[in-house]
């Protein structure tokens, strides 16, 4: 193990970032902002106590998602919050989304129409188009292989398209949206 | 949560002192290594392995006869009558089948889904209060028009996404519409499978869940493929992982991975594949292939993908940080064996 100051800054790099995303990614998958705070709390923890197991650069970002999918699988499943932490961040974050602005909120009809798409279709989609991710970091995520993730997710796009009619979103991307920092696919 | 953030939607909030507190609080806590919380059922999970033949079998009840009146669209079957197969009882249903993998659970009392995985295809089961019912109907009326067809002993609508796409929407009953979804296979094969489909109560949803997650784990996770194709190169062994996917490892890590894709007739117009131009045409499996390759997030991958080896299924095999001669060589040695031996081969693969 690093010695603790080394460790500490490796992690408060980490935090740094990556806290909107994991945030991020909690509060699109929660109906209380307290409870994305929770797991947000809960996967930073894991993190914390796991650090040698983050892989370095871009496999960061997937590895806390993975972190954060199987949290949410708790909290959901009832296991109540692992650890008594980010009170404050639970209060903020309850205050702040209760005064979101429309412009900062992904389209409606895109997440209402991915709703009425299977669980499977409609993950690989959330983690696609919201959290930005190749199919190869799905893969990471859902602990699959690409291969399995490329056509599953070339059909889940389909399907998407079919419900939207004549407004698809593009390929990776949420038209009219202001993220900035969704990448694209890789040339295939 | 009824808006869904954006990421900078995220980065814009208020958060500061929460954030930093946040911060903090962690680092006092002992760095202790602890484990990873584990993939295990939540309200929309996706299971280690599930559905087992020799467990799923003792559930089945019969109910095949929807095979005979497959191609008869636009028939009106109307209700269950006297004589009519055992259904079961209740309000939603589960497919009680040898080869179907259930693959992920969301068992909400009023909008759940229940979806199960056999190779490419897939079947998707969901039950949602019958206020929806008129509304889903309207939107799948936009994919095309309905027919009739028999679900569980009653008149439902069918519509057809594709020719190996089909979705079928029941009438209400007892409080909740059920709408069943095939991919990946033919009209009169999804229909087939509707007759394997059983009806249940909340506690008989629990037990087809509970008892599929409670089979061995050689059982879980064994999958035939379409094909029986082992790679038989030196040094290459078969992986299974918790979803049943088989992969192959190779010297020094390399990893290859197999994925049957259906509905597929020639690799060179599938989709993936249109934009990019460096491809090469070789033979795999005595069938004519499609060699590609190409770099993502600092990868080089490369892939061939053969014509169809059964129907309109083909086999892509995909491998990252191998050279071109290396790839090539193992995926010629790709064979055809018997389904005996696939079978012995990756079982021994199992844990």
């Amino acid at each position: 193990m690093r010695d603790i100051p080394a460790r500490e800054d490796d992690f408060r790099r980490l935090y740094a970032a990556h806290f909107d995303a994991v945030l991020g990614f909690a509060l699109r998958r929660t109906d209380r902002p307290e409870d994305a705070a929770d797991v947000t709390s809960d996967t930073f923890l894991v993190a914390w106590r796991r650090l040698a197991h983050v892989p370095p650069g871009d496999g960061a970002r997937p590895w806390l998602y993975g972190v954060a999918r199987r949290t949410l699988a708790n909290h959901r499943r009832g296991d109540g919050r692992r650890a008594a932490l980010g009170e404050r961040l639970r209060l903020q974050l309850t205050h702040a989304m209760a005064d979101l602005a429309d412009e900062v909120v992904h389209r409606a009809d895109v997440t209402a129409a991915m709703k009425r798409l299977s669980a499977r279709d409609e993950e690989v989609l959330q983690l696609h188009l919201w959290e930005g991710l190749e199919p190869r970091e799905i893969a990471e995520v859902l602990g699959i292989p690409a291969a399995v993730v490329r056509p599953r997710l070339s059909r889940a796009r389909s399907r998407l398209r079919a419900l939207l009619g004549n407004d698809p979103p593009a390929a990776g991307h949420l038209p009219a949206e202001p993220v900035t920092a969704i990448r694209k696919e890789g040339h295939r | 949560m009824n808006r869904t953030i954006t990421d900078a939607g995220v980065a814009g909030l208020a958060l500061h002192e929460g954030r930093a507190e946040l911060l903090e609080e962690i680092m006092t806590l002992a760095p202790v290594e602890t484990p990873d919380p584990a993939t295990v059922p939540r309200r929309r999970r996706v299971l280690p392995v599930l559905a087992a033949a020799a467990a799923v079998a003792a559930m089945v009840a019969g109910a095949a006869w929807l095979g005979v009146q497959r191609d008869e669209p636009g028939r009106d079957l109307g209700p269950a009558t006297a004589g009519s197969p055992d259904h079961g009882t209740g309000d939603r249903a589960v497919l009680a089948l040898p080869g179907w993998l259930l693959d992920n659970v969301d068992d909400a009392k009023q909008d759940g889904e229940l979806s199960y995985r056999k190779g490419d295809q897939e079947l998707d089961v969901h039950w949602r209060p019958a206020d929806q019912y008129d509304g889903y109907v309207a939107d799948r009326d936009d994919i095309g028009p309905s027919v009739e067809v028999d679900l569980l002993g009653r008149a439902s609508l069918m519509w057809a996404y594709g020719k190996r796409d089909h979705t079928v929407i029941r009438p209400v009953e007892k409080g909740l519409t059920l709408e069943v979804r095939g991919t990946g296979m033919s009209r009169a094969a999804f229909l087939d499978l509707l007759g394997d489909l059983r009806l249940v109560d909340e506690a008989g949803l629990a037990e087809h869940v509970r008892v599929t997650e409670r089979v061995s784990p050689e059982d879980r996770v064994y999958q035939a493929p379409p094909v029986p194709v082992l790679i038989t190169a030196d040094g290459w062994q078969p992986q299974v992982d918790d979803d049943g996917g088989v992969w192959w490892r190779g010297p020094d890590g390399a990893r290859l991975s197999p994925a049957w894709i259906g509905g597929v007739d020639d690799p060179f117009t599938y989709d993936r594949y249109l934009d990019n131009t460096n491809r090469e045409e070789i033979r795999i499996l005595g069938k004519r292939t499609l060699l590609t390759d190409w770099k993502e997030g600092g990868e080089h991958y490369r892939v061939v993908a053969t014509s169809p080896l059964v129907g309109d299924t083909i086999l892509v095999l995909e491998a990252a940080g191998m050279g071109r001669a290396a790839f090539l060589d193992v995926v010629r040695s790709a064979a055809v064996v018997p389904d005996g031996e696939y079978e012995r081969v990756v079982r021994a693969a199992i844990d």
